[in-house]
């Protein structure tokens, strides 16, 4: 009967205890209400919705935090005695809210109770680093009496300090025996669906609707991290499309030993520089797209990296991603010859220009860009004879650290809530992701080598009619790096299970 | 001339190709989109028609929409610009090989209906391997011509043209779409042909012949029966072996000029008209059915970022407003002259398996001290309270768990407290130095209006410090 109405939730719980975090996680809005470590920082009831298919399927109510439960409640026993119409707990709970001291003393409380009265059902949250005291009994007492099935939603059970089973037993005592384990603050994956499918339980005549939530979050969620995985694939394709071109009278200065780019013109080596630094430029604002893009994509705000406090956007650019210590931290020790294979051969490591056509396709595709590498003799020979221009490109361990980067800031993004404003986060992003997955991933990016056109940053509109058939050959290469890419995300999520 | 999906307004495949030429124009840098977002957002509750919304209205602005409807105005026109230049072509091919009204039937033939064969060969082609159907059909001609004559090289038309071959390769669409076009315009073309061919066959008179250098006779006869087998089902006449070998340039004329002429015609309808009429025909009615599958990629990175940024736009509804925190005024204590010298230690809402005294305070002179311990449940704190009238104690101190959140009941009992003595003061008790908690008790105390009472996270501060009652006198 009540199919295609909201389901009310009420999120009560005890000052402080992470209910506007837990709304803000569950509904993936960053700034939603008002987060802070002191207490009675939300002082009204505020409603968000959770909109599933175009339809607001649940309604939740932030609510003030319960503060002087014991009082409330002693005040409480005056009501219905000797009353018969008020006998039952939730009546004395409206004679109460319609007392003086709902707007008085109790203002806070009675806006808790008055919210939970017209709700469906309600999120108890509950700061289990907190011990167990006889204030939060009677919190419990007052919310039960409002006769409204309650959901405990435990938070911060990762914390050093948590007394989970303490606080499972106290609730066991008052048939609460249905907990959701939830942490605001750390990785929730998997939680989200517990808290729904655990609803479902004290709310059977509305299964069907939880059921199309439960669903539609992790379509949702799937959805996400695939637009995640062709992100980061998008990026990788761009970045090994980048490419530079240099006159060869410019280039030729071998730069390998600094006593040789020391000796040709001047001119020469500042040009040199120049390509070089406006090449890697380009790197690092494509980088930093594909991170904005990653954390727009979570519900992230681009202004809200401070306030996400990830490690990885914080400190996102000041490393440079061409320095060997960044290859060092993203994983990445293997030598050159086990990116690409071993076609790559220590001297091959200059892209040429116009090796991409004939015999060069082969090769070209084979062939890691130099950046800081060293422009080789073999390159250079080829170079000479061939046109006269080389071709400026980013290497595969480059790229290799972009990848791992954009990989855990995405998976970073997928796991945490939305609220964590002041809390320490445990998140171990440093576990070192599959190399046999980035060389794979390294692999299907090869072909984008050949065509700088394939460059998004660089298509301009002009070339859009010339390049059509860019599209349908460029779709299929995201695809099978998103793919690949992929790969790499599902292999992570085996062993955190 | 109707083409999937530039004719449809407010359709989801029009819906979809401005999605997907935002999308297009957006890889170069967001557009300002502030306005568009929120009207999308006002007007439609799920994020697929959002989306499509905002893509409508971005492209309002920035000059899709115009272009679109100058594109469709003009489609038609650039197709009957293509029939013509095809039937032109054909016509001329075969009118060069017309010498004093002598038609070499097979030249004719051919140059009617060669290059025909060649672009069904290369569409066949494109059916099996979809990405080099572009470049061979008049359908790929026509949408770059009709791209160029609405939009000019730089405008807007080039997104709208890629963006639509990017929705139709996704639907596995683009060469039926490209296809339906391309036999449109030959089926127009050959019409075209055919009339001026019936025409100048039936008002003029022409001898049509044959010759070879280095062929038999006897080809002939057999290309000319097998050629003429399928108009032969139709009706039309087929030239029997002799008219064949009869008309050689030197050779006979008459009756047998009417079946050859038959005869060229019944092919150019069997090879050329009809085939094209009929793929036409195909292909609009595959377009007719998997018009549905021509949508916008929900799967895209720019997609759902905006399916997240429209989340995020939700409305929240404060519905029970905050009146505002009540005045609040600093506990007074009990005057010098009314308080006992007793001293109180009251451990307060102390979690359960902390000892109480703890060791710290035993290493302290604690004599005189009355130590007590509540869990904070309204008969112990009413017991303590009676307590504390009863004794009118010089100083009492709370012991508050730090790292615990403080709320207001706390403030009531430090307030009930702060009243039955001379003094109140507050040791913020720590397992482990919780910095943290001592300042968000200490900022608490300063919101309350409790700032008054002397708080430490170090016991012999507060413990051992002379009573200000006393200092003062």
């Amino acid at each position: 009967m009540n199919a295609g109405t909201p389901i009310l939730i009420a999120v009560v719980g005890h000052t402080n205890a992470g209910k506007t975090s837990l709304l803000r996680t569950l509904t993936r809005r960053v700034d939603f209400g008002e987060v802070a470590s002191r207490p009675g920082t939300t002082r009204h009831v505020e409603r968000v919705d959770l909109q599933v298919g175009g339809r607001t399927a649940l309604r939740f109510f932030d609510t003030p935090g319960l503060e002087d439960a014991i009082s409330l409640r002693s005040h409480l026993d005056a009501f219905g005695q000797g009353d018969a119409a008020a006998q039952t707990p939730p009546e004395r709970i409206r004679r109460f809210l319609q007392s003086p001291e709902a707007h008085g003393d109790f203002e806070q409380e009675a806006k808790v109770l008055r919210t939970l009265l017209d709700a469906d059902a309600a999120f108890l949250v509950i700061d289990v680093r907190e011990a167990v005291l006889p204030k939060f009994r009677d919190e419990i007492e007052l919310i039960g009496s409002c006769g409204k099935p309650v959901l405990p939603v435990l938070n911060f059970v990762s914390h050093a300090a948590a007394r989970t089973a303490e606080w499972q037993a106290l609730l066991a005592a008052y048939g609460l025996h249905a907990v959701v384990r939830f942490d605001a603050a750390a990785p929730f994956v998997g939680a989200e669906r517990d808290l729904y499918q655990d609803l479902v339980t004290l709310l059977r005549h509305r299964r069907a609707d939880l059921e199309a939530v439960v669903a539609h979050l992790a379509r949702e969620a799937r959805l996400r991290d695939a637009a995640a995985a062709q992100r980061i694939a998008g990026l990788l394709i761009d970045v090994a499309s980048l490419r530079r071109l240099l006159p060869a009278t410019t280039a030729t200065a071998p730069a390998a030993s600094p006593a040789d780019a020391a000796a040709p013109s001047q001119g020469a080596t500042t040009s040199r520089e120049a390509a070089i630094a406006a090449l890697r430029s380009d790197v690092f604002a494509q980088a930093q797209r594909c991170a904005d893009d990653l954390l727009a994509l979570y519900g992230f705000r681009e202004g809200d990296a401070g306030e996400a406090r990830l490690p990885l956007v914080e400190g996102r650019w000041s490393m440079d991603f061409f320095s060997p210590e960044a290859m060092k931290d993203a994983g990445i020790r293997l030598g050159k010859g086990a990116m690409v294979g071993a076609a790559v051969g220590a001297a091959a490591d200059l892209a040429v220009g116009g090796l991409s056509l004939g015999a060069g396709v082969a090769l070209g595709s084979a062939l890691g860009g130099a950046l800081a590498q060293g422009w080789s003799p073999l390159g250079r020979k080829l170079l000479h004879r061939l046109r006269d221009i080389q071709e400026l490109s980013v290497e595969d361990n480059v790229l290799g650290v972009l990848l791992v980067w954009q990989v855990r800031l995405a998976r970073a993004l997928a796991q945490r809530g939305h609220a964590a404003a002041g809390h320490a986060v445990a998140e171990n992003l440093d576990v070192a992701l599959p190399p046999e997955a980035i060389v794979r991933v390294l692999r299907a990016v090869q072909p984008a080598r050949a065509h700088p056109e394939w460059n998004s940053a660089k298509s301009g509109l002009l070339s859009v009619l010339r390049k059509h058939d860019a599209g349908p050959a460029k779709a299929h290469l995201l695809q099978s790096v998103t793919q690949a890419v992929q790969s790499i995300t599902e292999y992570r999520a085996q062993p955190t299970v | 001339m109707k083409i999937v999906p530039r004719e449809n307004r407010e359709t989801p495949a029009g819906d979809a190709l401005f999605i997907e030429a935002i999308a297009l124009v957006e890889q170069a840098g967001p557009l300002e989109d502030a306005q568009a977002m929120r009207t999308a957002a006002a007007a439609r509750n799920d994020s697929e028609s959002r989306i499509a919304a905002r893509a409508r209205a971005l492209g309002a602005r920035i000059g899709l929409q115009e272009t679109l409807d100058r594109a469709r105005s003009l489609a038609p026109w650039v197709a009957l610009g293509l029939v013509a230049l095809v039937a032109l072509a054909g016509l001329t091919l075969a009118g060069t090989v017309v010498g004093e009204r002598r038609i070499n039937v097979m030249v004719a033939l051919a140059s009617l209906l060669g290059v025909h064969i060649v672009t069904l060969f290369l569409w066949l082609v494109g059916l099996a391997l979809p990405a080099t159907a572009f470049q061979f059909s008049f359908g790929g001609l026509w949408l770059f011509l009709t791209a160029r004559v609405a939009g000019g090289r730089t405008g807007q038309a080039p997104v709208l043209v890629r963006a639509a071959s990017r929705l139709l390769a996704r639907a596995r669409l683009l060469p039926w779409a490209l296809g339906f076009v391309s036999h449109a315009i030959w089926t127009l073309s050959f019409t075209v042909v055919m009339a001026s061919v019936l025409f100048a066959l039936a008002f003029r008179n022409y001898t049509l012949t044959w010759e070879s250098t280095i062929l038999e006779p006897a080809f002939f006869v057999r290309w000319v029966q097998m050629l003429g087998a399928l108009p032969g089902l139709l009706g039309f006449p087929v030239p029997d072996a002799a008219t064949v070998l009869g008309s050689t340039p030197a050779g006979g004329a008459g009756a047998a000029q009417r079946t050859w002429a038959l005869w060229l015609a019944g092919c150019i309808v069997c090879y050329g008209l009809l085939p094209r009429a009929l793929l036409t025909l195909g292909c609009g009615m595959v377009l007719r059915a998997r018009k549905s599958s021509i949508r916008a990629d929900t799967a895209t990175p720019a997609y759902r970022k905006l399916v997240a940024r429209f989340d995020a736009m939700a409305p929240s509804h404060v519905v029970d407003a905050d009146p505002g925190a009540p005045a609040v005024t600093a506990p007074h204590g009990l005057a010098a002259g009314q308080t006992t010298n007793a001293r109180l230690v009251i451990g307060f809402e102390l979690p359960a398996d902390w000892p109480w005294p703890p060791e710290s305070m035993a290493a302290l002179e604690t004599a005189g001290f009355v130590v007590l311990r509540i869990d904070g449940s309204a008969i112990q704190r009413q017991r303590v309270l009676d307590q504390l009238a009863q004794a009118r104690p010089r100083v009492v101190l709370v012991a508050c768990h730090a790292s615990a959140s403080p709320d207001r009941g706390t403030a009531r009992f430090l307030r009930d407290a702060a009243a039955l003595a001379g003094e109140c003061r507050i040791w913020l008790a720590t397992r482990d130095g919780d910095a943290d908690g001592v300042q968000r008790w200490r900022t608490w105390l300063a919101d309350t209006g409790l700032a008054t009472l002397q708080a430490s996270d170090d016991l012999a501060t507060v413990m051992l410090a002379e009573p200000q009652g006393r200092a003062a006198a």
